[in-house]
């Protein structure tokens, strides 16, 4: 207990000066949780993140397979900037192994969500661009506001692009290639 | 005036890739009807050529998607049914072969002869139809009154997943409604869908 205490102030500093890195060390493991559209805004409001990018998939939706190593490559690059991503698996929830072993087989070593609500409900909880066509992709700021959305297939520059000023960061990954 | 309109749009799209995000209002009235497509037993059919007294009912589907197989007999209850009743019917898939080669019409008339589709199941080669009307999912329905305006847009009902289990069947009410010259009570209705494959 008063090693506890000594140690207090250290952690204090070293939340005021790596808030992100603490705040993530806690989503460094792998889970997929069901959720309605309100646990999804739950989820996005407690991240604490510069901006959150959310993603509907599922393991059947070929375009949404292709855009995945864009969205983790995203991540990789920007989750210690205050970037985080949110998988929302729109299979259903009896193919839910199936998601899992598509993710891990990916690496994804952090919470992810399932659907486990009724579609209409779902899809009108979520957002109104929204018209149940997947994927569908929604960055959210760190006030809560949906910036920007996608119906479908979405590109890392593209992603990147709406993404960087969010982040107040200047040079995009394909300006630095450029350069 | 409404064809060149359609026409911009459709260059637009294909100017940036993507579709117009907007599906038609309710009210609209059926966009490129005369469009002629192929049919699963080689006949070229427009939504024209079948609209019914009643009305008409369009449904943008396709061979693969797991909703539509979920949905594909329901489907085909309500469309023969709705056609008995006096509409018009027609499922169109809108995917390119290219991107999605399992969409061809060799396999949309295996589809068809399985959930014994009395309706045509034409193939929209060029994603034209989806375009104009702002489809972006399979499956999408459209149903159209005897007069040709857009009464109800949306899913078939409340739970692909689990036909047992389903509480609201909203195609299935609209048409009913439509044939009963009632009004629809929810004539707008969204679902999770595979996005249609867009040949650009």
């Amino acid at each position: 207990m008063a090693a506890l205490r000594r140690l207090m102030p250290i952690l204090f500093v070293l939340l005021i000066l790596f808030p992100g890195s603490l705040l993530r060390a806690e989503d460094s493991a792998f889970s997929m949780t069901n959720t309605t559209s309100d646990g999804v805004w739950d989820a996005i409001r407690k991240s604490e993140s510069k901006a959150v990018l959310v993603n509907f998939w599922a393991t059947w939706c070929q375009p949404c397979r292709e855009e995945m190593p864009d969205l983790l490559k995203l991540r990789e690059t920007y989750h210690d900037k205050g970037f985080s991503l949110l998988l929302v698996s729109a299979d259903f929830t009896r193919s839910r192994q199936q998601a899992v072993d598509y993710l891990t087989g990916l690496g994804v070593d952090y919470p992810t969500m399932l659907k486990d609500q009724k579609d209409m409900e779902f899809i009108e909880g979520i957002h109104q661009d929204w018209n149940g066509a997947l994927p569908f992709s929604m960055l959210v700021n760190g006030e809560g506001d949906v910036v920007r959305t996608w119906e479908g297939k979405a590109s890392f520059d593209e992603l990147e692009a709406e993404l960087l000023p969010l982040l107040h960061i200047e040079t995009t990954t394909k300006q630095k290639r450029d350069s | 005036m409404k064809r060149t309109t359609i026409a911009m749009m459709l260059f637009a799209a294909l100017l940036i890739g993507s579709v117009p995000a907007l599906a038609l209002d309710l009210g609209a009235a059926i966009p490129m009807a005369d469009k002629e497509m192929k049919a699963t037993d080689g006949s070229m059919v427009s939504v024209e050529s079948v609209a019914g007294e009643k009305g008409t009912l369009v449904v943008f589907s396709c061979v693969h998607c797991p909703y539509v197989k979920a949905w594909d007999d329901r489907m085909a209850a309500i469309a023969n049914d709705a056609k008995k009743a006096g509409f018009g019917v027609i499922f169109i898939n809108s995917n390119s072969t290219k991107k999605s080669p399992g969409d061809g019409l060799e396999q949309m008339a295996e589809q068809a002869k399985k959930q014994g589709y009395g309706f045509p199941y034409v193939h929209d080669a060029n994603s034209e139809m989806a375009v104009a009307f702002g489809a972006t999912r399979t499956p999408e329905a459209f149903l159209f009154d005897g007069t040709g305006k857009l009464a109800y847009h949306g899913t078939i009902d409340d739970n692909a997943q689990e036909p047992d289990a389903v509480e609201a069947t909203y195609l299935k009410d609209a048409v009913m409604s439509l044939s009963e010259g009632n009004s629809i009570k929810m004539a707008e209705t969204k679902a999770i869908g595979c996005s249609i494959k867009f040949a650009s």
